[in-house]
């Protein structure tokens, strides 16, 4: 196994434990969710790319909602396009415009397009109703919020983080 | 064992400043400023405006609502004057659910949803407002007054 299979595979850990605790919180709706796997996949991002960090939030929703006991409901598809839609974005951004927006910036980005897809598809799957664009002012604070508290965390652990991914990368056997 | 805190000051050596939790808090918001571009500010307030358009926009006919509708899985059920008095049980996907009104307000009570975040949303009177239980696919929502207006802004 390759050094960077196993440093992604830590952070796939990570992420899938940060998600599959935060779930068991309950909130008003998902998209108040604190995200905080959104963490990694920022960093993933900004270490190494698009490919690395799609894999990661793949992984990682797919593991946390068997650990929570949702494989294929609809609040796995909530997740799983939420969480794609966000690194999508934040990638996106991290790519055209890396000095125009710091990491909490990218972070606020990637929120608002999750909560955003989630939006659509609690839309789509859940609860046919046009009026839930009434909850779109609130999410959209919720997500500068959530945006910005991921965004810092992911600042203060980048070199930290890293060193210790790298590390553990480099003295497996 | 002496040596070892020596060492740790010498690592950390405003260590001692970082025990009171205050300072730490304080010297953390200080470095806000230090990781915040102006790109950032920039999205912050652009985000927030974007929220009081959409809000300014949906509740410009803010009164106290008449009718409220209620939905099971997106399909009417229900239609109640908030001026009268009602307890309705209402079959959901999960069990039964109480809609009730007391004159003006109505609220959810009595939920087999895991979490009972509807009747935490509380009693709601205002036109446009909506309570939603996601896990048991109902939806108590009060009807805007000037209806044809709010349908052909938000459509
Ligand atoms: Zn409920």
């Amino acid at each position: 196994m390759s050094h960077k299979t196993t440093q992604i595979g830590l952070m796939v850990a990570t992420a899938a434990i940060l998600f599959s605790v935060e779930s068991l919180i309950p909130v008003p709706f998902p998209w108040f969710r604190l995200g905080l796997a959104n963490v990694i996949t920022l960093l993933a991002l900004k270490w190494w790319g698009l490919k690395e960090s799609v894999f990661i939030v793949l992984l990682r929703v797919v593991i946390g909602s068997l650990i929570t006991g949702r494989l294929l409901q609809p609040l796995f598809i909530l997740s799983l396009g939420g969480s794609l839609a966000g690194a999508l974005g934040m990638a996106g951004f991290i790519r055209f415009n890396q000095k125009g927006l710091s990491l909490i910036g990218i972070s606020i980005i990637g929120s608002v397009l999750k909560n955003i897809a989630q939006l659509i598809l609690t839309y789509l799957l859940i609860i046919s109703e046009t009026h839930l664009v009434i909850l779109a002012p609130a999410m959209l604070v919720a997500s500068i919020i959530t945006g910005f508290i991921t965004g810092l965390i992911a600042i203060i652990l980048d070199n930290r983080l890293y060193k210790t991914v790298i590390r553990f990368g480099s003295n497996s056997r | 064992m002496g040596k070892g805190v020596w060492e740790i000051k010498a690592i950390y050596p405003d260590l001692k400043e970082n025990q009171s939790n205050d300072s730490a808090f304080v010297k953390t918001m200080s470095q806000l400023k230090k990781y915040l571009v102006p790109g950032d500010y920039l999205l912050i307030v652009f985000i927030l405006f974007l929220a009081g358009a959409i809000h300014v926009l949906l509740h410009q006919n803010v009164a106290q609502g008449e009718t409220a509708i209620v939905s099971v899985n997106g399909e009417e059920v229900y239609r109640l004057s908030l001026k009268e008095i009602h307890d309705i049980p209402i079959l959901g996907t999960i069990d039964t659910v109480h809609v009730q009104t007391n004159g003006s307000q109505i609220w959810l009570h009595g939920s087999p949803c895991p979490y009972k975040i509807c009747e935490k949303m509380g009693k709601i009177h205002l036109a446009g407002e909506l309570i939603v239980c996601v896990p048991n696919r109902v939806l108590v929502r009060i009807l805007p007054q000037k209806r044809d207006d709010l349908d052909a802004t938000t459509m």
